[in-house]
C-alpha cells in the first residue's frame, strides 16, 4: 500500500465518527463515501464503529419517576415563595427604577415634543441658578452673623505670613 | 403548535409558572438519563435533576438567549454531574459494580446477598446493558460526557462545544477516541464480537 492511500485512510478513519453523526460540510461527507465504497479496510472500521454504536444505542434509557415533576414545582413554588418574603422595598424600589428606565427607553425619543420642552425648561433653570446664586447668601440665616465672624482672607493671609520661613543668612567667606 | 423552549424560558422569567413546568416535562427525562449515565447512580441522578432545574429557575431573571436553552440546561446538569463525581473522589466512594471483579457477575458476588430481585435483573439484555454501561463509566470523563451526550441526548457538536467549553475541533477528536476506547472495551468485556452481536 503506498504512503499516499495510508495518508488518506488515516485522515478518512479519523474523520469516521463525524461521518456517522453528519457533522461534516457536504463535500466532505461526499469525499468519505466515495473512500468508503472502494476502500475495504476503512468500510470495515466504519462498520465496525456502527455496532458498538449499535450496542450502545441498545441500551434503554432510563426515565424519571412520576414524583419528580411533583417536588420540583413544589420546591420551585416554595423557593418563589420566601423570595417573594424576602423582597425588601429597596428592591421594590430598584426594580421600579428599572421599569421607569426601561419605559424612557422605550417612549422617550429625541424628537417627542415633550422631551424638547423638559430639555429645555431644564437648561434655563441651570442657567437660572448659576446666574443668580450670589443672592442665596442673603437668604441663609448664618450669613447675618458675618460682621461678629473673624474674617477668612485676613486669616488666611496671617497664617501665609507666619508659615513663611526665615531666609538663611549666612557668611560667606572669601 | 409548539413553543421553543426559549420562548418558554422568557414566560417563565416573567413568572409564568406553567411555562416552567411545561420545560420541567419535556426534559426531565432526558436529564435523568443523561446524569445516570454520567454518575452512575438513578437516585442520585433524579436528585441532580431536580437541583438543575432549581438552579434554572433561580437563574431565570438572567437568561438571555444568546445560545440554545438546551446547551444551557445541559451546561448546568453537567457542571452538578462533574462536581459529584469530584466528590466521590474526595469522599472515596465506590459502588458495587465498581467492587466486583472484572468477569465476575455482579449479582452472584458475595457483596450480593439479598437475591430478591434477581429473576427480573438476569435476563440476558438486561445484563447485557449492564456491561454496556459499565464499559460506558470506565472512559475518561470528557469522553463519556461527549459520548453520552452525542448518542443519547443528540446534540450537534457545536452545542456539546457549548456544554464542554471546548472547541468543536476537540469536541469531533474527544468523540472520535471515545468511541476507538469503546470499541476496545466492548471487545474487553466480550461483548463487541460479530460473534456476539444482540440487537
Amino acid at each position: 500500500m503506498s504512503k499516499v492511500k495510508i495518508n488518506e485512510c488515516n485522515n478518512i478513519q479519523a474523520q469516521l465518527s463525524a461521518y456517522y453523526d453528519r457533522e461534516l460540510p457536504a463535500w466532505k461527507y461526499h469525499i468519505i463515501r466515495w473512500h468508503l465504497k472502494r476502500c475495504s479496510e476503512c468500510n470495515a472500521n466504519y462498520a465496525e464503529l456502527q455496532r458498538t454504536q449499535t450496542f450502545l444505542n441498545n441500551v434503554e434509557p432510563v426515565k424519571a419517576t412520576e414524583s419528580l415533576l411533583t417536588s420540583v414545582m413544589s420546591s420551585v413554588n416554595s423557593l418563589n415563595a420566601v423570595h417573594k418574603e424576602r423582597r425588601s422595598l429597596v428592591n421594590r424600589l430598584s426594580s421600579f427604577v428599572e421599569r421607569f428606565q426601561g419605559w424612557m427607553r422605550g417612549n422617550i425619543r429625541t424628537y417627542n415634543s415633550y422631551y424638547i420642552l423638559g430639555f429645555f425648561v431644564g437648561v434655563f433653570m441651570m442657567i437660572g441658578v448659576t446666574l443668580y446664586s450670589p443672592q442665596i447668601d442673603k437668604i441663609n440665616l448664618l450669613s447675618q452673623n458675618n460682621d461678629k465672624s473673624i474674617n477668612k482672607q485676613e486669616r488666611l493671609v496671617a497664617f501665609e505670613v507666619i508659615l513663611q520661613p526665615e531666609p538663611k543668612r549666612t557668611l560667606k567667606i572669601r | 403548535m409548539i413553543v421553543s423552549d426559549e420562548k418558554l424560558m422568557l414566560e417563565c422569567s416573567k413568572g409564568d409558572m406553567s411555562a416552567f413546568e411545561l420545560l420541567v416535562r419535556r426534559y426531565q427525562d432526558a436529564l435523568v438519563n443523561y446524569i445516570n449515565f454520567t454518575i452512575n447512580d438513578y437516585h442520585r441522578a433524579e436528585d441532580l435533576t431536580q437541583e438543575t432545574f432549581l438552579r434554572v429557575f433561580k437563574s431565570a431573571n438572567r437568561y438571555e438567549p444568546k445560545s440554545t436553552f438546551k446547551s444551557w440546561l445541559y451546561t448546568i446538569a453537567t457542571n452538578l454531574a462533574k462536581n459529584e463525581l469530584r466528590n466521590r473522589r474526595r469522599r472515596k466512594t465506590y459502588f458495587l459494580e465498581d467492587m466486583v471483579a472484572e468477569n465476575e457477575d455482579v449479582y452472584h458476588s458475595e457483596y450480593m446477598i439479598d437475591t430478591r430481585f434477581q429473576p427480573d435483573i438476569l435476563y440476558e439484555k438486561k445484563e447485557q446493558q449492564q456491561l454496556i454501561k459499565k464499559t460506558l463509566n470506565k472512559l475518561p470523563e470528557n469522553q463519556r460526557l461527549a459520548l453520552t451526550l452525542v448518542t443519547y441526548q443528540e446534540l450537534t457538536y457545536e452545542e456539546i462545544s457549548e456544554i464542554l467549553q471546548c472547541s468543536v475541533g476537540a469536541v469531533k477528536s474527544l468523540i472520535h477516541r471515545a468511541r476507538q476506547n469503546m470499541k476496545g472495551l466492548l471487545l474487553k468485556a466480550g461483548i463487541g464480537d460479530s460473534t456476539n452481536v444482540k440487537s
